[in-house]
């Protein structure tokens, strides 16, 4: 009697769920009737170590999808932000795409780590669905070198590595001339190796060869780097026309910092410059930030433009504090999904990832292009001179900006 | 001569405050029998504790060492639940339910301190005294490390005494040798249980609150410490207080040897060490006998 009634009971479940995924396989793609809002995914860390750059990820998307929806929205329809967390990896990622895909979402956004965005990228070409990356730097995700797009479905909103690295050593080594000779800490992994090299790679092509001296590697798995730094302490003089390159990023950075100030240093440096996302960790060091050159896609004080007041005024309102690059590519990639649709005349993901092809719109940085071959996004790289400055409502003191063009990047650069 | 003293100081202050987040750990085990995975959990909560209770303030000393304790008493208290709540449920399930249910714990206490203290990361200011650097002959020393390093000997110390020279230590000896016998002879070990829990998990608290000023109290930081003090108990041997102190200072001293002598090797310097060991005596290195098996 119980395993009938047992028997009873899955054969109903069955029936719900084969309802359910019935119901899932709607004739519109996108996911509802022409009334219902189009729902944009993000893709990125809600929980662990990165989870502060998943939310300003999801802010960011948030002040797009609102300033677009105060406008009237897209096709007359509201524009509707999800997220789902991808912090445990490939496999999470995969797992979020295809629910986000069942579920009728197929415009997606986001991701931060590039294994997650290059186990994404095939499974939205498999499922139709369109992908537009924010900060995976990784180049296999769209062309390079005029190469066309190795995925139809995914377009890139922010710059690749070698793009943000070779413009910063670019910039840098025009701006410090006499700066010869290197040190280096960096987390081990294949992207920290990567950047150094191209970092190394790129004074070489400019016709001034660096020399490096100590060249310290630090599993990414660590917080305490107390033997590293003394070596570096006793590694440099000050008045040596040296510079340092800090290849950890996140809490690496933040702690290494916190754990070099004691030593005092970093002054004998004459620059001590970092690539990726430095500003938060700036800001959070409350005040005690060193003197740091960055280079990354944006920040808040490199653009003059009435689209950019705008976006900082309504990031500020919303989070409390100024839009970082995270916030960026995600409104960035809202905007770019609402122009396409706008241009399609349509929200399906075919019409929609045909229109990014070639698409332009106004942005922050003035306007933005998405490559019609390589799928790449026009972002400049911003290389920004802070210092931690505990008077600032942001904790951080702007001291420059360099904006450098997209033309003159790598990336567009063929 | 410089740079072999500089290396042996830099060793040291690595070591002692992994001592401090192993302590705890191996306490819990080894009265328990508890593999405790959420302690790099605890060890997390307490590091927020500590910075949401400064504020960002550099403080005297005194009051530094006094918003620590508060940090660890919460923790303690946070202890307390978990194990009146989860383990004191399972000490007859055996080592994978209990192992299961750390685990389960560890991901509720992320998920909770999400809830708690964002996605922000905090920055704890060293206390007055100790924002720069002593020379310990020419070799350059933070002072806040040396502080560290007296905590944890402190510690140490602490941990012995009350395990070997206190009433409350034999008690919770007999506990840890055999629980029915124990309380056949009027050991109340549930209590006991109970106060080894808190202090383990006050000794994860005060860890977290020491180390702030050194790193960065930020979500991950609990993963960013547990391979490490997995390492120590394992060289150590599950459940020695001292062989903790022992393979804290080890893993410190090998780490900080390597990044001098042959950096390219400095960061499989802990995992060389725990592969000897388990070849050698996996037992780990202050353990007598065979490995524990608690049943």
């Amino acid at each position: 009697m119980l395993t009938k009634k047992w028997a009873g009971a899955a054969v109903a479940v069955a029936m719900v769920l084969g309802l359910a995924a019935c119901s899932g396989q709607d004739d519109n793609p996108s996911g509802g009737d022409s009334g219902d809002p189009i729902t944009v995914g993000v893709l990125g860390p809600i929980s662990g170590a990165f989870a502060d750059a998943g939310l300003n990820y999801r802010q960011g998307a948030q002040i797009a999808a609102d300033q677009i929806n105060a406008a009237g929205g897209v096709l007359g329809r509201q524009i509707k932000i999800e997220a789902k967390d991808t912090a445990a990896g490939p496999q999470e990622a995969s797992q979020a795409v295809r629910d986000f895909v069942s579920s009728g979402t197929n415009f997606l956004i986001g991701e931060l780590s590039s294994a997650n965005c290059l186990a994404d990228a095939p499974l939205v070409d498999q499922l139709d669905a369109v992908f537009i990356t924010g900060i995976c730097s990784v180049e296999e995700l769209t062309g390079q070198n005029g190469q066309a797009a190795p995925y139809t479905r995914t377009f890139r909103a922010g710059a690749t590595s070698s793009a943000n690295i070779v413009a910063m050593a670019d910039a840098i080594g025009r701006r410090f001339p006499q700066v010869t000779t290197y040190d280096s800490f960096a987390f081990d992994y294949v992207t920290g190796h990567l950047q150094w090299d191209q970092y190394v790679q790129a004074y070489a092509d400019n016709g001034k060869p660096i020399t490096v001296g100590k060249d310290l590697w630090v599993p990414m798995d660590q917080q305490n780097y107390g033997s590293q730094i003394s070596v570096l302490a006793t590694a440099s003089t000050e008045g040596e026309h040296k510079g340092l390159y800090i290849g950890t990023y996140g809490a690496g950075t933040a702690s290494f910092l916190q754990q070099a100030e004691p030593y005092d240093f970093l002054k004998n440096y004459e620059v001590v410059v970092t690539p990726g996302g430095y500003y938060p960790v700036a800001r959070d060091l409350n005040g005690s930030a060193p003197l740091v050159w960055n280079g990354y896609e944006y920040n808040w004080a490199a653009y003059d433009t009435p689209e950019n007041d705008a976006f900082v005024a309504d990031f500020e309102q919303l989070a409390g504090k100024k839009p970082i690059t995270w916030s960026y590519v995600s409104y960035v990639a809202v905007l770019a999904y609402a122009a396409a649709i706008e241009k399609a005349g349509s929200d399906a993901p075919e019409a929609v990832a045909a229109a990014l092809e070639g698409i332009t719109f106004s942005s922050p940085q003035g306007e933005y292009l998405i490559d019609a071959v390589t799928h790449n996004g026009s972002a400049n790289i911003v290389l920004m001179e802070t210092e931690g400055d505990a008077s600032d409502p942001e904790k951080v003191k702007m001291l420059e900006t360099i904006v450098i063009p997209y033309t003159d990047t790598v990336t567009f650069n063929y | 001569m410089n740079q072999l003293l500089s290396a042996v100081i830099n060793g040291v202050a690595t070591g002692v405050p992994l001592f401090l987040v192993a302590s705890g750990f191996t306490l819990i085990y080894g009265v328990m029998g508890v593999l405790n995975f959420a302690h790099g959990a605890f060890f997390m909560f307490g590091a927020y504790c500590f910075a949401v209770m400064l504020g960002g303030q550099a403080l005297s000393l005194p009051m530094f060492l006094l918003y620590a304790l508060g940090a660890a008493a919460v923790i303690a208290v946070l202890g307390v639940l978990s194990e009146r709540l989860v383990f004191a449920r399972l000490y007859n399930s055996g080592h994978m339910i209990n192992l299961l249910a750390a685990y389960a714990l560890m991901l509720m206490l992320i998920g909770l301190s999400i809830l708690v203290f964002g996605t922000t990361t905090y920055h704890v200011p060293r206390p007055s005294p100790f924002k720069g650097a002593v020379h310990i002959g020419t070799v350059p020393v933070p002072s806040y490390n040396l502080f560290v390093i007296a905590a944890g000997l402190i510690v140490a110390a602490g941990l012995w005494f009350l395990l070997n020279k206190s009433s409350l230590g034999m008690k919770i000896r007999a506990v840890a040798h055999d629980r029915t016998t124990a309380r056949a002879l009027g050991v109340r070990a549930p209590l006991v249980g109970m106060g080894v829990f808190a202090l383990g998990c006050a000794l994860a608290g005060l860890a977290g609150a020491l180390d702030s000023p050194m790193i960065s109290v930020a979500q991950g930081m609990d993963a960013t410490f547990a391979i490490q003090f997995f390492v120590v108990v394992i060289i150590g041997g599950l459940g020695s207080t001292w062989g903790a102190l022992a393979a804290s200072l080890l893993v410190g001293l090998m780490e900080s040897l390597l990044v001098y002598y042959a950096p390219a090797w400095s960061q499989y310097g802990m995992y060389i060490l725990v592969v000897i060991v388990l070849l050698m005596r996996p037992q780990g290195l202050f353990v007598r006998g065979p490995a524990i098996t608690h049943s």
